[in-house]
């Protein structure tokens, strides 16, 4: 995609469920190869807005483009095979580690051997090739986000959402992790938007936030700058960069252990 | 008590020396279950997941009627079906009553239910997060459906477990359906519950225990077939 035109285009876009306004008046521009951090306290909309970036659920409200096309409508498998997400929960598929990230290749049609050829050069770039065979669900927290990362990037998407990827991660593990994905994401001129609970992430990876607060967009601008000059966004890691203030609405932090989708799962949130 | 060694040494016996009328018994048992499962699984598998898929009014009364029918009487089902295929009644014309035919029909109805309110049941639990997963992985209809499937398949495993076992198990439909005609339609339970009417109570028990026997066997290779299918991914195991 050639650089600066745009991936996402969102103008005025809203989503209420339910008769419940969750997402209201949102602009927001995307450029290829651009990288965007999406802050806000607990309830902001985040997740929401990241789905509705995914084409998982459609606007309520405003008009959405995404790679050009209008949101709303049937979308063609060929779009969204354009963008990889990782979820908020980490959701994984039964099979081995292996088979997760192989599926995605091989439902775009790559032969079996080279999928998995593939699949194995991300485990190890992401350090989990040693567990290839393993049952997905039987990974730790962390090796289970580092295993979403690798099946994100595998298909070499053109745009990346990541919705508090590294919540799992020991604070020790997330330095290295944050370079691998910023090298992987600059030599692939990736189009990113990553939510985060921690301002580090984001300036260690992205270049521009926006801060969404009651469903609204409040504030935006470079990610660095907007540190210094933003009290919305200082007030909301009131203990440096690595904690969110609770100012938001009931709900637990974070998703992150929630497990693979499998029969034990009574799921349906 | 005697009794139970005697009918032990009298079922080992039955099978050793390789009774035609026991193997007949049994092989019809395993036709009829084989046949029933298949045509279940061909109706209830559709049903089951336009039911845990769809959003339309009336699928919540259609899966609690699927949840009721988990429990139909066997009797119950067996006279309605005996009713329909009796010689004057509306599909007398097709002459079923006391057929295989007629007792796979009533066996169907009794065990559809299950594999369409497991398989319902188990899609409800997990579309909120799969469905969108497999969106963003990039799958067609097709293969959303393929996946699905394959994450289901603990629930669908069991499904046709407790079919076969229900199969198995009921005697009134198979015997008002089928009439417990000798080498046509006499299954295991039905060929039980004549020898104890006879007062035969050690080929009573004989039966028991191969019935008993094949049970096992059925559970042991289907339990074997989803170790098996764990592995089938890129060299994975099984469920979590
Ligand atoms: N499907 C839904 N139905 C009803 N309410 C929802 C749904 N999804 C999210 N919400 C609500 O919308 C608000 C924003 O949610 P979310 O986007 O997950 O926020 P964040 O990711 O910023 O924590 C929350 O109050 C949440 O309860
Ligand atoms: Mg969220």
């Amino acid at each position: 995609m050639k650089a600066d035109s745009p991936v996402v285009v969102a103008e005025g876009v809203g989503r209420a469920v339910r008769g419940r306004s969750i997402l209201d008046g949102i602009d927001l521009v995307v450029r290829a190869g651009e990288r965007w951090g999406i802050v806000g306290p607990n309830g902001a909309g985040k997740t929401t807005l990241l789905h509705l970036l995914a084409l998982l659920v459609p606007p309520t409200a405003g008009r959405l483009a995404v790679f050009g096309l209008p949101a709303g409508g049937r979308i063609p498998v060929a779009v969204r095979r354009r963008l990889s997400v990782v979820f908020q929960d980490g959701r994984l598929l039964s099979g081995s580690v292996l088979r997760n990230v192989a599926l995605p290749l091989r439902l775009r049609g790559v032969p079996r051997r080279e999928a998995r050829r593939r699949a194995e050069r991300w485990l190890e770039a992401f350090g989990l090739l040693a567990l290839a065979g393993r049952r997905a669900g039987s990974l730790s927290g962390g090796e289970r986000a580092r295993l979403n990362l690798a099946r994100a990037l595998a298909v070499e998407p053109e745009l990346l959402l990541l919705d508090e990827p590294f919540a799992a991660v020991d604070a020790s593990s997330r330095k290295p992790l944050q370079t691998l994905l910023r090298s992987i994401v600059e030599r692939e001129g990736t189009t990113l938007v990553l939510i985060s609970h921690d301002y580090r992430d984001l300036l260690a990876l992205t270049d521009q936030v926006l801060v969404l607060a009651g469903g609204r967009a409040v504030d935006r601008g470079p990610t660095a700058a907007l540190w210094a000059r933003s009290s919305r966004v200082q007030a909301l890691f009131p203990d440096g960069f690595g904690s969110i203030a609770k100012a938001g609405g009931p709900g637990p932090a974070t998703d992150a252990a929630a497990g693979v989708i499998d029969e034990g799962d009574e799921g349906g949130r | 008590m005697d009794l139970i060694g005697i009918a032990l040494r009298e079922a080992w016996g039955l099978v050793r020396s390789g009774d035609a009328e026991l193997w007949e018994i049994v092989a019809l048992s395993l036709r009829l279950a084989g046949w029933t499962m298949g045509l279940t699984l061909l109706l209830g598998l559709p049903a089951g997941l336009f039911l845990g898929f769809g959003r339309f009014p009336g699928r919540r009364p259609l899966l609690f009627l699927a949840h009721v029918g988990m429990g139909l009487p066997p009797t119950v089902v067996g006279l309605w079906v005996a009713l329909l295929f009796w010689r004057s009644g509306p599909l007398g014309e097709l002459r079923w009553i006391y057929t295989p035919r007629a007792m796979v029909v009533a066996e169907v109805i009794l065990t559809l239910p299950i594999v369409v309110a497991l398989v319902a049941t188990a899609i409800e639990s997990r579309r909120a997060k799969l469905l969108p997963l497999l969106l963003s992985l990039g799958a067609t209809p097709l293969q959303m459906l393929w996946l699905t499937l394959r994450e289901i398949r603990l629930s669908l495993l069991t499904a046709v477990m407790a079919g076969f076992g229900r199969v198995f198990s009921e005697v009134g439909a198979a015997m008002m359906v089928g009439g417990n005609i000798k080498g046509e339609t006499r299954t295991m339970t039905t060929a039980i519950v004549l020898e104890v009417s006879k007062g035969q109570f050690d080929r009573a028990l004989a039966l028991s225990f191969v019935l008993l026997g094949v049970s096992l066997a059925i559970t042991l290779l289907l339990t074997a077939v989803q170790r098996a299918g764990g592995g089938e991914g890129e060299g994975g195991g099984g469920m979590g």
